[in-house]
């Protein structure tokens, strides 16, 4: 029975370990350096835009209000180009941008995260969110013109037309059908951005957080912190303090996953949030997550309850709809 | 008697260094037998020849508790390499004749490290880094054999299965931890005090080619190396 005991405990120890190393010694878990804001969140320092593609939404955050406005390059601005795959699958690339009075510059990069979705694997084999540390910044020459509301970007290769985050706020309308589950979509692109940069989120891994309070600041703003309870109880919980990842939108709130080892339980807390659209219009409302039941770290059944401040209908949106995260309803595919 | 003494010698630290191919086993014997050659008269001093052969023909238990330092090198499938170093507390127990069972335990203190490689750099210490806890344990399982040397040093060789764990946590700096198996050994002498307490030195190393965690970087090969100084009682 001792023995039994001892072999347990080592046991648990070596699965304890956070595979996603071996780190290097004083790898910063959030190297981030946030876009300049605001500290009041009075004033909008930053923008936000989306396209969708056929299989993703694609985002680009740029750390001016106005995105033609000129970026000198001793002064480089912040610069985020996250792509959402429909299963949630998440890729981040996050550094800063020049430009000049003819819409031309450079954007680079210094650190990628990924998050792919891999519902397939147990809990224990999934990668979870990883980051790259580029040794060196990858540079990738870049356009930026408006066109009407439109942005038209290119950068690489690749060529885009955005619209701004708030026009897709805008867009939102919670009287059709389906507009409830647009606005979890929508909602759920912040958590994404957070989600993908909490590293092992999502896997084995996020054992490193047991006992400590892991703190990660907002693209923007602010910041959210994890921790997990134990190795043998993994209950998460992910505290947003006023998170704003992509502009006008702000994330508060504790959200807790209540799991055994083998990722099964149910989750539990709610999230308040706040979305800027166009004009003065704004969205304030809440997810419930109480609602939800867990299966091998995955969203497995129940739904998610949202409401919104002076709207008294209660809505529920599935547990499905968080993986399927196509904004064409609201964002539709545009020829760059 | 003086050349049966030294031959005798030779042969068993021959015997011990191909039987356990320890580096520093053979040294310890090679300084003995050097020893032994220089002295013009060896004076043997019979009685106590006879005393050690005695002692290791004799059941032992013994178990011992000491101090130590230790230094761990690991390189990564990413080709970078790590060390770390810093006190450690030994406990090892020995049980049976000539040959016997030994099981060394230490728990160390990783105070500082180096690493150097494609992923990045870090000379300094830990404790402002890594400011939750930065340990790590070590366990060996041996074959062992007690070699008596000279008048009353006991030198004990052995071979035998190495686990090791340790972990680096601080609330802003990603974990460096992991748990690896393979090969380890050690080299002790014992020079008794009395009838039941001894002081011993200790050179253990051992040599892990196996990452049990299922790391995205696994460590390709992880080196401890621990001295220690110890008190031993037997019964």
């Amino acid at each position: 029975m001792r023995l039994a005991r001892i072999s347990l405990g080592a046991l648990v120890t070596v699965a304890g370990c956070d595979t996603s190393g071996i780190h290097a010694f004083g790898r910063l878990r959030d190297p981030l350096v946030p876009c300049e804001a605001d500290p009041s969140g009075l004033a909008v320092t930053t923008s936000t835009w989306l396209r969708s593609t056929a299989d993703a939404t694609e985002l680009l955050l740029l750390g001016r209000r106005v995105p033609t406005d000129v970026v000198m390059p001793d002064q480089p601005a912040c610069f985020a180009r996250a792509v959402f795959a429909h299963d949630g699958s998440t890729t981040i690339a996050f550094g800063s941008y020049a430009l000049d009075a003819d819409g031309m510059g450079q954007a680079t990069h210094v650190l990628d995260y990924t998050f792919t979705a891999q519902p397939d694997r147990s809990i224990l084999e999934r990668d979870g969110s990883v980051r790259a540390d580029l040794p060196t910044p990858i540079g990738d020459p870049l356009t930026i013109a408006l066109d009407g509301d439109r942005l038209v970007v290119t950068l690489a290769d690749a060529s885009m037309r955005l619209t701004a985050l708030s026009d897709v706020v805008g867009a939102i309308d919670l009287a059709k059908p389906g507009g409830a589950d647009d606005l979890f979509r929508l909602y759920d692109l912040p958590m994404l951005t957070s989600q993908a940069r909490l590293l092992g989120f999502g896997s084995g891994a996020m054992t490193q957080y047991v006992h400590t309070d892991a703190v990660f600041g907002g693209m923007i703003r602010d910041a959210f912190t994890v921790n997990v309870e134990s190795l043998l109880s993994p209950n998460t919980t992910i505290a947003y303090h006023q998170l704003e990842d992509l502009t006008g939108i702000v994330v508060d709130g504790d959200q807790r996953t209540n799991v055994d080892t083998h990722g099964n339980g149910a989750m539990d807390g709610s999230l308040g949030f706040l979305m800027h659209g166009p004009g003065d219009r704004t969205i304030r409302g809440h997810v419930g997550y109480a609602g939800l039941k867990i299966s091998n770290g995955l969203a497995s059944g129940g739904s998610y309850a949202l409401s919104i401040d002076g709207d008294a209908t209660p809505y529920s949106v599935s547990y499905q709809v968080g993986t399927q995260l196509d904004l064409r309803d609201v964002l539709p595919v545009e020829a760059p | 008697m003086s050349t049966a003494h030294s031959r005798a010698h030779r042969h068993a630290c021959v015997a011990s260094a191909h039987a356990h191919a320890l580096i520093a086993a053979i040294a310890i014997c090679a300084a003995l037998e050097t020893s032994t050659r220089a002295r013009p008269d060896p004076s043997p001093a019979p009685d106590a020849v006879e005393e050690s052969s005695a002692t290791v023909h004799e059941r032992v238990d013994q178990h011992s508790l000491g101090l130590g330092f230790e230094s761990l090198y690991f390189r990564t499938r990413s080709t970078d390499d790590y060390a770390m170093q810093g006190p450690a507390i030994v406990y090892d127990y020995f049980v049976g004749r000539r040959w016997g069972f030994l099981l060394r335990t230490a728990a160390f203190l990783a105070l500082s490290g180096e690493m150097n490689g494609p992923t990045g750099h870090f000379a300094g210490g830990f404790d402002r880094v890594y400011d939750q806890h930065h340990y790590g344990a070590d366990l060996m399982l041996m074959a062992a054999r007690r070699i008596p040397v000279g008048a009353r040093l006991i030198a004990t060789v052995g071979l035998g299965a190495h686990l090791q764990w340790y972990s680096l946590a601080g609330a802003r700096y990603s974990p460096v931890e992991d748990a690896s198996a393979g090969i380890g050994g050690l080299a002790k002498a014992d020079y008794p005090l009395n009838g039941w307490l001894a002081l011993s030195g200790e050179l253990a190393a051992a040599l892990d080619p196996l990452d049990l965690v299922n790391h995205q970087n696994p460590a390709r090969l992880t080196l401890p190396l621990c001295l220690s100084f110890a008190v031993a009682a037997r019964y």
